[in-house]
């Protein structure tokens, strides 16, 4: 082949391939080199691989703690789980709780004692964010000093194109003694920034331990609202790059849905509408946000399938096949055609108490060693402003300062928590709310 | 009777005529033709009652895309066709080449893909100076800079 091949050839050709390769191709030539390092071409290959159900791999987390990594592609071909041997995530210095998130092919995980760690497990690469929540992300209950039980619920992982910064949230919720439901509120970590701030929400997670899905810049949950907790469940999806709940219209589902989970299957919303003792309808939003454009892909009878909350992780390669983890025990292909189960058994693997996640092999680095200046996305809208001023804070020999600000905006709170490590100058950016 | 049929067929199915660079002529049936975008843009210009002369596609090239158009318009079941496209792209890398920059061209968007899928097989599990090989690139990295780049992701190249 000659050396005249047009640049959206190569890139055509390249972006089929998987990441190994890709950084092999790095040190064929200059223009490969800088071709594969471009943004353009990362999105181009995870287009690519989200197009095809390609280049993912599955984790799983096991209740000791420890984790195993499955070949995606091959798992799809119908062929026994290739684990991953020796991939250094597999030898991490402390035992993970949980998979908080997976986007762009970065997956984020909570380690034990709170701190966050945030990887591109194909390029091997990491950044670690030490405990900084209130709260550790397996905690389903704990007591406030008033008297307040305080309800772990929800917890996700995602990207906001706004600001080009990673987020990991964690939503809880209190208990008033009296028994009534007092409040929800949501962290939100900013992994560029370093920064935390706080946010009402109007809903409450009906799930114990919800994992957000992630599409379209948003986080997903399935909720209810809070001035109308007996109501209708709803979809709300948490936009990253404007700090907004928005609902996602639902299909019509029709009456006596008992539950309702939500996913992301080939790149669209999708929901799982149970009917106990019926089974379960399953809907794909083919275009986000687009109530018309919701159709029932598949439904499966309660004869084949029972359980209590279904994640879907995604398609086969070829598309025929979903693969579900059902109420973290049983992991499994239902093939669409044949209306059938098969079960993930392979000699000496147990499949008890754990948690799976499906992450795409991507070239997106975790994130930029330095913070960009670039402000935040302004946000206008009719009731609040939001202002940005830039603190310049300079600290000494301290340890950890813990900077807290509230800004009351009508009933909005708007509170700001900072970490902030020793004896280095930061600039911190502060989104306050005020009213006009 | 019989032949009549026949004859009616092949009056209302329009077989557009295509002219390589080398000024060898392809008859081609629309249905089959119009596979690629770069030709129904030409046919809808009004060049679908003449010649439609397609400059940058040799004669031997022009053969095999044509073969291409008319076997994905012959309403082959699905398993034929991913046997007749294997043995298809199964060709030395100079056809393959000749063949990628044709369909790109033409604007094949299946066929581009399956080649492109070729092509992307063939560098799996390839080092570096093999890949360079497969495509006549010329290494113009300084020893030292290529040994940086190893370096970033030694474990890639294990």
């Amino acid at each position: 082949m000659s050396s005249y091949m047009p640049l959206e050839l190569i890139t055509k050709i390249l972006s089929k391939l998987d990441i190994q390769t890709l950084l092999r191709c790095r040190s064929v030539s200059k223009q490969w080199c800088s071709l594969i390092d471009g943004n353009d071409f990362m999105k181009t290959h995870m287009n690519q691989s989200i197009k095809t159900n390609t280049n993912n791999t599955l984790f799983i987390i096991y209740e000791d703690g420890h984790l195993d990594l499955v070949d995606f592609d091959t798992l799809c071909r119908g062929n026994n789980p290739i684990f991953l041997q020796g991939h250094p995530i597999t030898r991490l210095r402390k035992p993970i709780d949980l998979f908080i998130g997976s986007c762009n092919g970065l997956l984020s995980l909570a380690e034990e004692d709170g701190g966050i760690l945030i990887c591109n497990p194909s390029l091997q690469k990491y950044k670690h964010i030490p405990p900084f929540f209130p709260y550790t992300f397996n905690t389903i209950l704990m007591f406030s000093s008033n008297g307040e039980m305080v309800f772990g619920r929800g917890y996700g992982f995602g990207y906001d194109a706004a600001s080009n910064d990673y987020e990991v949230v964690r939503i809880v919720q209190f208990l008033k003694p009296d028994a009534q439901w007092k409040e929800s509120e949501m962290t939100i970590y900013s992994a560029m920034k370093h920064l935390s701030w706080v946010i009402k929400m109007p809903y409450l997670v009906l799930a114990k331990n919800a994992m957000g899905v992630y599409l379209w810049g948003a986080l997903h949950w399935i909720v209810s609202r809070f001035d109308n907790l007996t109501g209708t469940q709803v979809i709300v999806g948490f936009d990253l790059g404007v700090d907004e709940f928005r609902e996602v219209p639902p299909p019509d589902y029709g009456d006596n849905v008992t539950s309702l989970d939500v996913g992301v299957l080939g790149g669209c919303l999708c929901a799982f509408a149970k009917f106990e003792g019926v089974g379960v309808d399953v809907w794909v939003m083919k275009e986000y946000g687009v109530k018309e454009s919701w159709s029932k892909v598949f439904l499966i009878s309660s004869s084949i399938l029972c359980y209590n909350s279904v994640r879907p992780l995604g398609y086969s390669n070829e598309g025929g096949m979903v693969l579900l983890e059902l109420d973290r025990e049983r992991l499994l292909w239902y093939e669409i055609e044949k209306k059938r189960v098969v079960d993930f058994v392979t000699e000496g693997w147990k499949l008890d108490d754990f948690d799976a996640i499906l992450c795409l092999n991507s070239l997106f680095v975790p994130m930029h060693e330095h913070p960009p200046t670039k402000k935040r996305k302004m946000v206008k809208n009719r009731d609040t402003i939001k202002i940005f001023e830039t603190i310049k804070i300079h600290i000494g020999l301290v340890n950890l300062i813990q900077l807290e600000i509230e800004i009351a905006s009508q009933s909005k709170v708007l509170k700001l928590e900072r970490q902030v490590n020793y004896s280095l100058g930061y600039e911190l950016l502060l989104l306050g709310s005020v009213p006009l | 009777m019989a032949s009549s049929e026949s004859t009616t067929t092949s009056t209302t199915t329009k077989v557009l005529r295509l002219k390589s660079s080398d000024n060898e002529i392809f008859g081609v049936e629309e249905k089959a033709a119009l596979q690629s975008e770069t030709i129904k843009s030409l046919a809808e210009d009004g060049y679908s009652e003449d010649v439609i002369p397609l400059f940058n596609v040799e004669k031997k090239t022009l053969a095999k895309i044509v073969e291409w158009l008319n076997k994905h318009a012959s309403g082959s079941s699905k398993e034929e066709l991913k046997r007749w496209d294997a043995d298809f792209v199964d060709v030395d890398k100079d056809v393959l080449y000749d063949l990628l920059l044709a369909s790109n061209y033409l604007n094949i968007e299946v066929l581009l893909h399956q080649l492109a899928q070729k092509v992307a097989d063939m560098i799996k599990g390839k080092k570096p100076e093999e890949i360079r090989q497969l495509f006549g690139i010329k290494n113009d990295f300084t020893p030292e800079e290529e040994a940086e780049i190893r370096r970033e992701n030694a474990w890639a190249f294990e």
